[in-house]
């Protein structure tokens, strides 16, 4: 009995021991890497007016079309700097991205090559093998700003990444490093949110009309969200030549919303060729907001063949069908054969608006 | 006997504002003087007359346009002054010459257009007197 006793002190004597290493170890590790941040900041203040001066200077040689030589020789000191202190390879990244920014012309085209002599995008890609999402996405941004195209293949993984924020940063730096056609719609498993829309607008805002994408392409996508940003940027981009696969698409289509862009996109690029078709759509279809862009769209093609069908919506139930079908007349600049007072309060609303 | 111009330059970003005194300095081969914050630019106004100031809108302590309405308003000076922005708005552009800018360039820019800007403004200068 006394026996056993003993064994179960020397047991709990030896896991206190164990308990107490394992705690100093771990305090160990904490100081260690407490010292090692301190060191590593002591390190990029030292260094960071230097890393900045280095760069203006490279940055002006240039410019003035300074020797090879001198610009070799700059790049050595401050790639020997960066060997030396590998905590500063962060810092001359983050630096020379953000000049990136605040330059055009010949210094963007040096800073441009100073990225590449100093392989800075290898430590953007290496972010994109951390587990950590918001380090990937961190990487692809920086790949993004200083536009390396040669790193589409790697951003590509991560489009349908499961965090929003990784897929929509490698969606959007898609959007600016490919060039022509938007490939990576075509591999989309998650719909594009309405803010990724308007930021892939945003960076095809910047390539020339010759480069865009061919909407068109996408008009049919199993995504309606694809769909729908594709008929966005069709009137965007002023598309006038794909008027006939929008009506194409809009015969087609069986989504209501599709539909509504669709005739809303009709009208914004005044096609004429979908007047009998829409027409069709208004007599056909039930739904108050559709017939409120046909009605829109046949008010502002100016095609007076639709004065009866227009009038014929001046007496439905519902109000805003009616507005929108006075509306039309307005501009078609119709005379009415029959004034009812609801006509007249409609005519007045306008009227009003005008004024106002 | 030369004229030595003293062109003071406000920004914030350490990189930006070398460089834009080296190639200033290269260039023209005047004093150029440096500084990082609001407060430091207005302290060396206070101390010194500058023949041209070059600022960002956005620094620490005093922004570019706080800085001119304090050279136009305060001191009554009509020294030359260029902002540098990163924002474009029309708001600001119309903020910055109703305060009395000179000139406005907006970020991305290039160091070359600022420097035949600042030649302008010298070339105006020099023909004025």
């Amino acid at each position: 009995m006394s026996g056993q006793a003993v064994q179960v002190w020397e047991i709990i004597l030896l896991f206190a021991v164990l308990v107490f290493a394992l705690a100093l170890l771990l305090v160990f590790i904490i100081l260690r890497k407490s010292f090692s941040r301190q060191e590593s900041a002591d390190i990029l203040t030292g260094y960071r007016a230097t890393i900045d001066k280095k760069i203006a200077i490279i940055l002006v040689d240039a410019m003035e079309n300074s020797s090879e030589g001198s610009y070799y020789n700059a790049v050595k000191g401050l790639t020997l700097l960066v060997q030396k202190y590998p905590v500063l390879e962060q810092y001359v990244l983050d630096t020379i991205n953000r000049q990136y920014g605040n330059l055009v012309g010949d210094s963007k085209t040096v800073l441009k090559r100073l990225y590449a002599d100093l392989s800075l995008h290898q430590i953007s890609l290496k972010k994109l093998e951390n587990r950590s999402w918001h380090v990937q996405a961190v990487g692809i941004r920086e790949l993004e700003k200083m536009d390396q195209s040669v790193s589409v293949d790697r951003i590509f993984m991560f489009i349908n990444a499961k965090k929003s924020e990784l897929r929509k940063v490698a969606r959007l730096a898609l959007t600016k490093l490919e060039t022509g056609n938007l490939t990576f719609l075509d591999h989309l498993d998650e719909e594009l949110s309405e803010w990724e829309q308007l930021a892939m607008h945003e960076r095809l805002k910047n390539r020339a009309k010759t480069d865009l994408p061919d909407f068109s392409k996408y008009y049919f996508h199993e995504q309606n969200s694809v769909v729908e940003f594709s008929i966005k940027m069709t009137v965007e981009f002023g598309f006038y030549e794909l008027v006939p696969q929008l009506i194409t698409l809009l015969k087609a289509s069986k989504n209501h919303r599709i539909k509504l862009l669709t005739v809303q996109a009709l009208t914004r690029l005044e096609a004429y060729q979908a007047v009998p078709l829409v027409r069709s759509l208004l007599q056909s279809e039930d739904s108050a907001a559709l017939s409120i862009a046909c009605l829109n769209f046949l008010g502002n093609i100016d095609d007076l063949s639709s004065q009866w069908l227009i009038e014929m919506f001046m007496s439905k139930e519902d109000m805003e069908i009616r507005m929108a079908a006075v509306n039309a007349a307005i501009k078609l600049r119709m005379e009415f054969s029959a004034i009812n007072q609801d006509i007249e309060n409609i005519l007045l609303h306008f009227e009003n608006e005008l004024i106002s | 006997m030369e004229d030595i111009y003293k062109i003071l330059v406000c920004e914030d970003d350490d990189v930006l504002g070398s460089m834009i005194q080296f190639k200033l300095k290269r260039d023209l081969n005047y004093e150029i003087i440096k500084v990082g914050n609001g407060r430091e630019a207005k302290n060396k106004l206070q101390a010194t007359d500058f023949s041209l100031v070059i600022s960002d809108i956005h620094m620490p302590y005093l922004s570019g346009l706080e800085l001119l309405e304090y050279v136009r308003r305060d001191q009554k000076k009509d020294t030359p002054f260029i902002i540098l922005s990163s924002e474009g708005l029309e708001a600001t552009v119309m903020d910055a010459f109703n305060l009395g800018a000179t000139d406005f360039l907006t970020k991305p820019f290039s160091p070359g257009e600022l420097l035949m800007r600042v030649r302008r403004i010298f070339h105006v200068s020099v023909g004025k007197q």
